[in-house]
This record gives C-alpha cells, structure tokens and sequence, in this order.
C-alpha cells in the first residue's frame, strides 16, 4: 500500500498518521506510551495480547479496538486515556499475569505498568500465547516449523506432533522474539539444541578457523538463495573479513605496482 | 439445459407425470427422526406395500425433516395428508392394509390434542403446524433430497433462470436489499448490503471473488441448517447460485460440520445431480455464468462458525479468527472478497427472487422482515423445528406452537441465541421476536435455538454449562477470551459445588467485562451473555447459591439432598430396587426407605420413579 497520509484525532489532539501503518504506530508516535507483548513492527498484526486496547470512534461507531490491528481511517478520534480503556488494559494485564505468574519477565513488565498483582487465580504458565514465535518463523523467515494446536486456554504452539523438526535451520529468530523466554535454546557439543521445539542441528565449523559456526541447514537453505557468495557463507564472519581484506590488499598491491602510495610508505 | 425455458418444460413435464391426488406416503427421515429408527420403518412399510401387492402403485418417498420432531418417526399419508406419529415397525402392517389401502385412518397413531384427547389426523390442522408459516420449510415434506426431480416438480431453479435472464446482477443486488433481509446466522447484518460491498471489490489479479455457506451450527441445540441442508439442499444451492451471478464469483464453498454426515452426504448427491444438469458448472442456463461447489467438512470447533476462522479453516490453518478490518466481503478466503453465509440466509434468495422483495418484506417486523426457523428444545411439549414471521411473540412459540411446558410444571426462562445469547424471563415473553428487540433484552436471535426452562432448572447451572462449553470451544488466540472464559466457567464451578465466595460477584463482573469489551471476535465478545443475564434476570437464584449454598430449583448436585418422608413412603420398594448404588434400605415391609446420604449420587432416580412423591429434595 502507498504511504496514504490521514489526520486523526488522539485524545484531542490532531495527528497524521500512515494509512498502511497500524493505528498504535500513530499513537506511539505523537509520544503516547502504550503497552504490547504480541505487536512486531516487522509482523502482520496480531491483536492477541490486547494490551493495546483504546477506544476509537469511526462511521458513527464508538469502540473497544486493539490499537495494533487497527487502520487509522481520516477523520478517526481516539481516546487512549479513557477510564475505560485504562480499564482494559488493566485487566488484560492481570489476566496475563495471572497465567504466568511465576516468569519474572512478565512480572516486571506487568510492574511496569502499575500491574504487582492480579485479583484472578494464578497459574504456573510459560507462554502467553503471543503467537510471536510461530509468526517470525512462517512470516519473516519462511519455515513455518510450528505451528498452533488445541484450543482454548490449553492451546500451545508446537513442532507437528511436537516432534524433532526437519525444516527448522536453527536461526533462533523464535528465540529471540519470545517475552516469556520459554523458548530456549542451548549450544553445546557442536550442536545447536532448539529446546522447545525436541529439535537437534548439527553445528557446520568455519573451514578457516575452525570454530563451530552455524546450523548445517542453515547452511543448506541459505545457500541456494547466496548464489556467487556462498563459498564465502560457511566462513564465520570473522574468517570472512579476514578474507576480504587479504582480496583489497591483493588488489591495493597490484594497483600499487609502479606508483608512488600517497604519503610515504616504507614496507 | 440451454435455457429457462428448457428448465420450465422440464419442471412441468416432471408435474404432469405425477398424478395429483394418487394415493402416496412419505416418512421423515431426517436425523432425529433416524434416533428413533425411522429407516427401519420406511423399510418395513416398503416390505408391506410390496408383500400387500401395492409395491408399485403407492410411491413412498424418504423425505427430510418434517419439523414436529416429538412426535417422530412421522408418517404422512397422501393425497389427504393424513399424519402418524411415533410409528413403530410393528404399526406398518396397519398402516398399509387400514390406511393406505383401506383409506382409513388408525386413530390411535394419529396425533391427539393434550387438552382435550381429541385426534387431530390432518397435518395442517394440528396446532404445532398449525400456526407456523413455512414458507421455507414446507417443501421439505414434498421431497426426496436424493431426487433432484422432487424439487424441479416444484419449479426448482426457476429463480435463478429468471434472475440470469431476466435481471442484471446489480438489480439482483437491489431486490435482495429491497427485501432487507438480514442474515439468519446470528449477527443480522443486511443481506443485500454484503451483496453490494463484496460485488464491488475488486479481486487480485488472476484472482476471483469466493461464496462460503456456513452449515457450522455450531450451537447446542440448534438444528436448522442442519435439517434444510438434509431435507432441501438444492434450494440452497439455488440460493448460491444467485449469489453467485449478483457477486460474481465462479467458486463457492460449503462449509459444513463434520458432525453433520447425513447433510453432507445429502448435499454432495445433490452437488452432482445439479452437474448432472448443468446447473453448476460452465454456462448455466446458456447464461455467462460458470460456477461451482465444494464442500469443506469442519474437524469439530464451534470458533470455526466465526468467518474469519472459517477462512483460516478452509485455507488449512488453525482456525482462529483474525481482527477485521478488512471484512471478508472486501479480502476474505485466499485474500480475495469472500461473501460468507448462512444455510438459511441462502435458503431465502429464491423465495425473494421468484415472488419479489415486496412479498418478503410483507412478512415480520418493520426491523427484521422475514420468517425464521427455530429449533424448539428443553422443556417444551412439541420439541421440534418451527418456522414463524418474525414479530411473533415467544408466548405464542412456547404454548401456542410448542404446546407448553409437560408434566404441568412451570415455565420459567427461555434461551434464545445459544451460548452467545441471554435467558429470558417470564415477565419478556410476550416480547415479539426480532433482531433488535432480542438485544435490547440483553441476549440475541443468534442462529435461532430456542430452550424453554422450567422450574427444574437452575438457572446457575445453565450458565455454568454455557460458560464451560465456551471455555472449550475458544481459540486460544486472545487473551480476554481464552483466560476470561477459563476463569468465569471456574468460579461458576465452585459457585455450583457450594464454594461459593462473597467476591466473586464482583470477580465474575470484572471477568465479564473484559471479556465482553477485550476479545479479538464475536465469541469473545459474547461469552459473558450467559452470565450476564442470569445476574440481570435471576439474581436471587445466584445469591442463594452463593451466600446460602442453597440451590432452590434442586439441582446443583452438592447442594442438594434427597430424603424420604415417612408419612408420605409406601414402602413399596420401588426407589430401592432403581437405586444404581444401594444407598436405599428398608422400603419393604410397611418400614419407610431411607436414603444413606454418604452413598447417595444425586442421580435423581428414586425422585422419578417415587409413585407417591415421597422422595423429596432439599
């Protein structure tokens, strides 16, 4: 989508906003704080954790809506500070704290926004449903290793019959993205060990240095895609530059051959 | 066929080969009616007309649901339209010989009115069928859902031949919306208005518009789709088919419930007998239009009812729904302007076409225009499917058409629009049934399950039962939701075993809050409904369950008691000898029974089977 500019008004306050961009981008950038757990600006939006919940009035229509899936539309007023979507926010909060209530980093989020206890039964869980892992996998490197299962509040996110995965290539992206870190993963042996998902890479070494570098399969699956680089993918990073400056050194010598280097040089 | 006019020589070729006033029968062979071993009955009658020598003069037709679903299996005899009910295997022999050759009617089989013991053995006449309009329904009786012949003899497809060759598709569009007809599958969103909107998105390039029939039905005690898929299934294809030529789309989509087999194998015979005619598949009619159907069978989710999560279904995702906007009508299935509806909703179009939107819009409300199916279930006389105007009142459903509460007890709510809907009171029934009116009371016309309450149901537990079944049935996704119902249904569950706190009014209105205003889709949105309308209409019950652990309608198993009354024992043994767990002794021998509490499983059988009303519960 182009970038369509529309003017909305954010608690009375009139404000451009990109039409292709979610409505919480708009919020964020005229420097009103919101929280979010599930939202990725590089990811389709969610709307799963609503933490994001503002009213918004459009058409005549005045809601509840989740600020990360929604499309500012000209002439859109939004409220964010209302008791009632504090209220939301609130208690979408607690509901989340009250799941996970033992992970530290969802304390401390929750802490961050006033939230130190929830009024509903707590429970030991590890994951909020975010959905981030599956998301960054399918969405932004195109595995798709897991995926959704069940339902409800017993619904999780899993390999195929939470078995050893042979498409993940162990680039950990599902690693990083995780609020809750209950997806983990360990490097020992020469191996890469996706602890979530039962799933073992063999770590490839760098043939210049020899130190255990990257998943063998990332390997594979990136290598079709480098074309005329790919000799140079299994050198680490580090061997790689020593390997390109030894290439502009060659060059810079050959250049030099017969010329006077600017500023004297005595080798 | 080539054309319209090749369809209407077909139509009536096909009326004038059937002698009108021939002596025939048809019995109900819908799934209810199956319960109650109606194939077994049709065989036998088939075994007996042949055996009796009258194998071929007598047509016997299987047809669909018939509607009056209390008194199955249904028999109607033709041309008088005589019905029996309950007709056992071992009835047929009479029926045969009696009544279909001797042109008799076999009083005891016949219906008899409850006030009065007067028979009724006309079909119209008696007062359940009576006072119904079925408009849609009706036809079901008449055909054979095997035979696309059955509903060509009623002039099947003549709707769509006429919107092909007589209409545009925009002027289909303008009638659909001038009928105001409003989608029969719970949110009551304008028909035509959908129409319109997913008729003017522009699909991707090389792409094409899709048409979805939602047969999930999810809601307990909801049969509707199911019984018109079953019984008609070409008048929902017809409907499609006019969706098709207004929208414009080449492909559409049946989604039906996995546990729905005889409405899917009704509908895929149906499917191909249309092929078979060419009215699905290149140039129908001679028209422009190409289009086809597939059916898509669910894997056992009611959130797959929700569009969104149907898309996400069909496209072989998880099926969670997503947020909206975009609609489906603009980007929908695959990403291209999908319109979803229901089985009814569909079913509707050719009625609308064929006899104009001044005729639809002549029946129901200034609001909601129209007749609507209800499936008619709980406590309720004549349990059955029923087909009303809209504006009618619940009064008249319930004792009227329902024929009141049985066993003489008192009525006490109704449950309208399945789990996302409220309970109703005794003091709103005579409220006329209609969109608007339904959520002004607090519940909705949802997909139109109606369950009449007595005095032996405790209202506390009906919302605990809803609210388990939506902790069940939602996705996951979002949060409110899938912790909001896990909680509601957890506290409703310690409320019912008598562990109720004082807080947790207050807790099940804070979690009824959020996940009325919080959820991501329509479940969310309306799980808390349940909850809600019992605090609204029956508080006293809540708080004697809360503050008293006392459930006054003797239900809630930890709540309650069942003791003797000695003066009123007969010691006639008969609760000691049912007792599934002995918990009964003495009984005999002119000494009262007494009921071992510690051993007693609430099931409540000694209450039943107590001739003399001596078991009672406290």
């Amino acid at each position: 989508m182009s970038a369509e500019r529309v003017v909305v008004n954010i608690n009375g306050c009139e404000a451009e906003a990109d039409a292709s961009r979610p409505l919480l981008e708009a919020i964020r950038e005229a420097g009103i704080s919101i929280p979010t757990l599930c939202y990725h600006p590089a990811l389709q939006p969610y709307g799963a954790c609503r933490l994001c919940l503002v009213e918004a009035e459009w058409d005549g229509r005045k809601r509840m809506v989740a600020a990360c899936s929604t499309p500012p539309a000209a002439g859109m007023r939004v409220w964010t500070g209302t008791e009632d979507a504090l209220r939301a926010r609130k208690l979408s909060m607690q509901l989340i704290l009250a799941r996970c209530s033992g992970v530290p980093g969802i304390r401390e989020f929750a802490a961050g926004l006033g939230v130190v206890d929830t009024p509903f039964e707590k429970k030991d869980e590890d994951c909020i449903q975010c959905g981030l892992c599956e998301r960054v996998c399918r969405e932004l490197v195109g595995r798709a290793v897991i995926s959704y299962v069940g339902r409800g509040a017993a619904r999780e996110v899993r390999s195929p019959f939470g078995k050893e995965s042979d498409v993940c290539i162990g680039c950990e992206a599902c690693v990083a993205v995780c609020p809750t870190g209950k997806v983990r993963s360990s490097w020992a042996g020469g191996r890469l060990v996706m602890e979530t998902w039962d799933t073992t890479l063999e770590i490839e070494s760098c043939p210049g240095c020899g130190c255990p570098y990257v998943p063998k399969r990332m390997l594979e699956h990136l290598g079709p895609k480098a074309g005329k680089m790919n000799s140079d993918l299994s050198l680490c990073p580090a061997c790689r530059r020593r390997a390109a400056a030894e290439k502009y050194r060659y060059a810079t010598r050959a250049l030099s051959v017969g010329a006077r280097p600017l500023g004297e040089r005595e080798e | 066929m080539g054309s319209g006019a090749d369809l209407k020589e077909l139509c009536r070729t096909i009326r004038e080969s059937r002698v009108t006033g021939a002596r025939r029968v048809s019995v109900c062979g819908g799934t209810g009616c199956r319960a109650y071993q109606c194939v077994a009955v049709a065989q036998a009658l088939r075994d007996e007309l042949d055996r009796q020598g009258a194998g071929e003069q007598v047509e016997l037709k299987v047809t669909g649901c018939h509607g009056f679903c209390e008194r199955g299996p249904l028999v109607v005899v033709y041309p008088e339209r005589v019905m029996y009910q309950r007709v056992a295997c071992e009835d047929t022999a009479e029926i045969v010989s009696e009544s279909i050759l001797g042109n008799k009617v076999i009083e005891r089989l016949v219906y008899a009115d409850p006030t009065d013991e007067k028979r009724i053995p006309l079909e119209p006449e008696i007062p359940f069928y009576r006072k119904q309009e079925r408009v849609l329904f009706g036809a079901n009786g008449q055909i054979d859902p095997t035979r696309i012949e059955d509903y060509f003899a009623l002039d099947g497809y003549t709707a769509l031949a006429k919107a092909l060759e007589e209409m545009s598709p925009e002027q289909v569009i303008a009638e659909v919306k001038k009928s105001r007809l409003r989608g029969r599958g719970g949110a009551g969103f304008l028909t035509g208005r959908k129409w319109e909107i997913c008729g003017g998105a522009t699909p991707k390039e090389g792409g094409t518009r899709y048409i979805i029939c939602n047969a999930d039905e999810g809601d307990p005690g909801a049969y509707m789709d199911r019984s018109l898929l079953e019984g008609n299934p070409h008048r929902v294809i017809e409907g499609m088919l006019i969706g098709a030529y207004a929208i414009g789309s080449n492909t559409g989509y049946v989604y039906v419930r996995r546990e729905y087999p005889l409405a899917v194998e009704n509908l895929r015979i149906a499917i191909q007998q249309a092929r078979d005619y060419g009215l699905l598949g290149d140039n129908i009619l001679g028209s422009d239009l190409s289009f086809d159907l597939r059916i898509f069978t669910g894997a056992g989710a009611f959130i797959c009812g929700e569009e969104t999560a149907m898309i996400a279904s069909i496209e072989g995702r998880h099926g969670s729904p997503r947020p909206r906007p975009p609609y489906p009508a603009v980007s929908g299935l695959w990403g291209e302007p999908t319109n979803v509806n229901n089985v009814e909703t569909w079913a509707n179009v050719p009625g609308i076409i064929a006899q104009g939107a001044g005729w639809f819009a002549s029946i129901g409300t200034e609001g909601s225009k129209g007749t609507k199916i209800f499936s008619l279930v709980g406590k309720i006389n004549n349990t059955g499917l029923v087909e009303v105007p809209m504006g009618i009142t619940l009064r008249e459903i319930i004792y009227d058409i329902g024929g009141g509460i049985p066993k003489g007890k008192k009525f006490k709510a109704i449950q309208t629009g399945g789990p996302s809907g409220g309970c109703m009171p005794e003091s709103l029934i005579d409220m006329p049934v209609d969109f608007d009116r339904l959520t002004e009371a607090g519940s909705m016309m949802g997909s139109g399950g109606l369950i009449v309450m007595d005095e032996t149901t405790c209202m506390v537990d009906v919302a605990h039962y809803f609210m388990r079944f939506l902790a069940d049935e939602s996705c996951g996704k979002c949060t409110p939701c899938s912790q909001g119902t896990r909680h509601l249904s957890a506290i409703l569950d310690r409320i019912c075993k008598g562990k109720g706190e004082p807080e947790d009014l207050e807790r099940l209105k804070e979690l009824a809050w959020i996940v009325k205003n919080g959820s991501l889709c329509g479940l969310g949105m309306t799980a808390a409904n349940p909850i809600l309308s019992v605090l609204r209409y029956f508080p006293e019950e809540f708080e004697a369950h809360v503050r008293e652990k006392r459930c006054p309608a003797g239900v809630c198993k930890s709540l309650i008691s069942f003791n003797v009354d000695v003066e009123a024992c007969r010691a006639c043994g008969k609760c000691v000898k049912e007792c599934p767990v002995a918990a009964i002794s003495g009984g005999r021998k002119k000494k009262p029974a007494v009921i071992a509490q510690e051993k007693c499983i609430r099931c409540r059988m000694c209450h039943e089977v107590c001739p003399f009303d001596a078991v009672r519960i406290a």
